[in-house]
């Protein structure tokens, strides 16, 4: 019986001052967390695919509270997102943004610019561009073997059967995965309202350039002279489209004569 | 010892050199054209020393650089510049090259002199003169012989060690050069024992080659000829040393860090042919071979001659070329047209019909990795290959350089045995790629 007692006065004593030392610290050491992160982290997707650039969607929640991140940085989420972001913060999100996509600067496929020599090797781009400087006849055109398809966080890129990547604008999130993946650098982010655009990303020279590809820039000038607002620049022979100055009269896609300048 | 004469790992191809190796060397017929790259070894590109329109003369120089690790150019024919333009070369890039047409005469330029003897030439003017030839190593990895041959002070160099293994299959320029070259092979090894300061001399061949062994061992006095395992890569630097003296070169180090240097025997001839005659590297050995070429031949070609003309002088082919390599099968580079031309790195042209690709590719299709091991334990760098592969898959390039990617030597072993057919050295050359640009 005694021995119970002692057991159960001992314990009682241990977890009085234990109580007592925990109570004190938790006043003493009291950090504040602002109940906006929790709150701000329920908003988000949660898919962590870090197109934002911060570490998951807990990192970009705590980035938005400390006034790093832009309420409209949740580029997966989009909108209302953005809303319910702004709405927590209590801010007014600015006027709707318009979107951005990823487009690639290039149209020739397997068709218009054909094969140096037969590649075996591994089948990605950087691994293509490494031997010989890639097979593609075109030192600058897509290789199609479609290392963006593989970085995509949305799926919003797949391969035609031309073997050239296409875009699904709607999709598209604008992350930038893709611009980085390409070996070549094709992919460029524009605004969706862009009409025209020059789908070529090569700098040599006229003849090889157009006996590498059959519809590459090859930098004869006429759309910068037929540009009634002086919105084409060309710059190592190729031409390039400012779509601020863009007034979409269309008179460059008439006079490319190789049909380099297209629609989207 | 158990592993005496051999390194540990490596694998052994069939050989194929039977179709070169009873025929001697001859000189190739004079081309036509040739396309000299001013890009030609380890280092930075050279400028043109000639315009379009220039005359020019056998052993002119005609491309050099200011960057210290560059070996100049110099023209193998006689005739006029017809151009000078990016042309494409073996490894599929364009490439500034000088063209040049051959008037036939073949007028030895002025600045061919020949030196004095041996004896009473100084160590500095002999690294000067290799210099000006432009000789590299003609193993293939193109290095500035003149390099190598100056190395700093506080490495001492106690042995020299000239590669008679070549262990890629179908070549054999190596292996003639020493049965048929042996007068200045012999004066090369002088020279660069003299330069280097060493006494001890060895020059390690593959067993596979009899008739080379005895008849150095009877020829060369005083240098040791060793037999060594045939076994790929035998060949390779590191594998040499640590066979031949048992020591280890250590990871990402230099054979000079264990006070040895290595020459291949085309090098030492090519030294020792530019001390007597003063005429610069412009020409060298090639093995043009192939299971259906009509005449395969070991040529002395001149630099700058294309494919296309060697292979039609050897007879061309029975079928439809399909695939043709620049060196052996197991590190050369299958080229990307005909119409490329021979660098100072050719050792061989290797011609492959459709019908032998066919045969070869017939199941060649890609699994995944079964974690056999095989390529692990061919591995003569000790590394773990499959690993490696698939961390390059993955792209994670810091994990590739802590697993010691840097070490490959991209013999191909690994992928030679993979039972999945894994492009491991392709893999791991882009992992060496993506460390060197962006792993600190």
């Amino acid at each position: 019986m005694k021995t119970i007692i002692i057991s159960i006065l001992g314990l009682g004593v241990i977890g009085l001052v234990a109580g007592l030392i925990l109570g004190y610290t938790n006043q003493k050491f009291y950090r504040k967390v602002d109940p906006r992160i929790e709150e701000i982290d329920e908003a988000l997707p949660g898919a962590n695919c870090g197109a934002c650039g911060y570490p998951g969607c807990r990192g970009f929640s705590e980035a938005v509270v400390a006034g790093k991140a832009d309420v409209k940085g949740c580029l997966l989420g989009g909108e209302q997102t953005t809303c319910k972001i702004s709405k927590i913060m209590g801010i007014e999100a600015n006027k709707k943004k318009e979107k951005i996509v990823a487009i690639l600067k290039c149209g020739g496929g397997k068709e218009q610019s054909p094969s140096k020599f037969d590649y075996q090797g591994v089948q990605t781009c950087q691994a293509a561009q490494t031997i010989g400087g890639g097979f593609k006849a075109c030192t600058y055109g897509c290789l199609g073997l479609g290392d963006c398809v593989i970085v995509c966080p949305v799926d919003c890129i797949k391969m035609d059967e031309n073997g050239l990547p296409q875009v699904e604008y709607e999709k598209c999130i604008a992350c930038g995965k893709c611009l980085k993946a390409c070996p070549r650098t094709l992919f460029t982010l524009l605004p969706i309202s862009t009409k025209y655009h020059v789908n070529c990303s090569s700098k040599d020279k006229g003849a090889i350039a157009r006996k590498a590809c059959k519809i590459a820039c090859i930098g004869c000038g006429i759309c910068v002279k037929k540009c009634p607002s002086e919105a084409i620049t060309m710059k190592d022979f190729l031409a390039k489209i400012n779509p601020k100055k863009c007034t979409k009269s269309g008179k460059c896609i008439k006079a490319c004569p190789t049909k380099c300048i297209i629609q989207m | 010892m158990l592993f005496k004469n051999t390194f540990v790992g490596g694998i052994h191809p069939p050989e194929e050199k039977e179709f070169t190796e009873k025929l001697g060397i001859e000189e190739a017929t004079l081309p036509k054209q040739v396309v000299i790259p001013l890009h030609q070894c380890t280092g930075f590109p050279y400028r043109s020393l000639v315009a379009k329109g220039d005359l020019v003369k056998v052993g002119q120089k005609i491309g050099d650089s200011d960057s210290a690790i560059s070996a100049p150019v110099h023209t193998g024919i006689s005739g006029k510049v017809v151009a000078v333009e990016p042309r494409l070369t073996f490894m599929g890039r364009m490439v500034e090259s000088v063209v040049i047409d051959s008037d036939g005469k073949q007028d030895v330029s002025d600045s061919v002199k020949p030196h004095p003897v041996i004896e009473k030439i100084s160590i500095q003017e002999i690294v000067e003169a290799v210099k000006n030839a432009g000789i590299v190593g003609l193993g293939g990895a193109v290095f500035p012989t003149h390099i190598k041959l100056s190395p700093p002070k506080e490495k001492r160099i106690d042995n020299l060690i000239v590669n008679g293994a070549e262990c890629e299959p179908y070549l054999t320029c190596d292996y003639r050069l020493m049965l048929d070259d042996i007068f200045n092979l012999a004066y090369g090894i002088d020279i660069a024992r003299k330069v280097l300061g060493v006494s001890k001399a060895y020059i390690g061949i593959e067993d596979n080659k009899p008739v080379a062994i005895d008849y150095l061992r009877k020829k060369l006095n005083r240098v040791e000829v060793r037999a060594l395992k045939t076994k790929y890569p035998q060949g390779g630097e590191k594998q040499l040393i640590k066979t031949i003296l048992n020591r280890e070169v250590p990871s990402g180090g230099l054979p000079m860090d264990v006070g040895v240097m290595v020459l291949n025997v085309a090098t030492c001839a090519q030294i020792a042919k530019t001390l007597k005659t003063g005429m610069p590297m412009i020409d060298r050995v090639v093995t043009v071979t192939g299971k259906y070429l009509r005449n395969p031949a070991n040529l002395r070609v001149k630099i700058g001659t294309l494919y296309r003309d060697l292979i039609e002088e050897c007879g061309g082919v029975d079928g439809t070329i399909r695939k043709v390599l620049c060196g052996g099968p197991m590190m050369g580079v299958a080229v990307p047209s005909l119409d490329i031309p021979v660098h100072k790195g050719t050792s061989g042209i290797v011609v492959f019909t459709q019908k032998e690709i066919d045969e070869m590719e017939r199941d060649r299709y890609e699994e995944v990795c079964v974690r056999c091991g095989r390529c692990t334990e061919v591995c003569p760098v000790y590394l773990n290959p499959s690993l490696l592969a698939d961390y390059a898959e993955k792209g994670d390039w810091e994990m590739c350089k802590k697993l010691n990617a840097m070490d490959c030597i991209e013999c191909g072993a690994c992928s030679f045995v993979c039972g999945s057919r894994r492009d491991i050295v392709q893999l791991i050359k882009l992992a060496k790629d993506n460390i060197r640009k962006h792993v600190k």
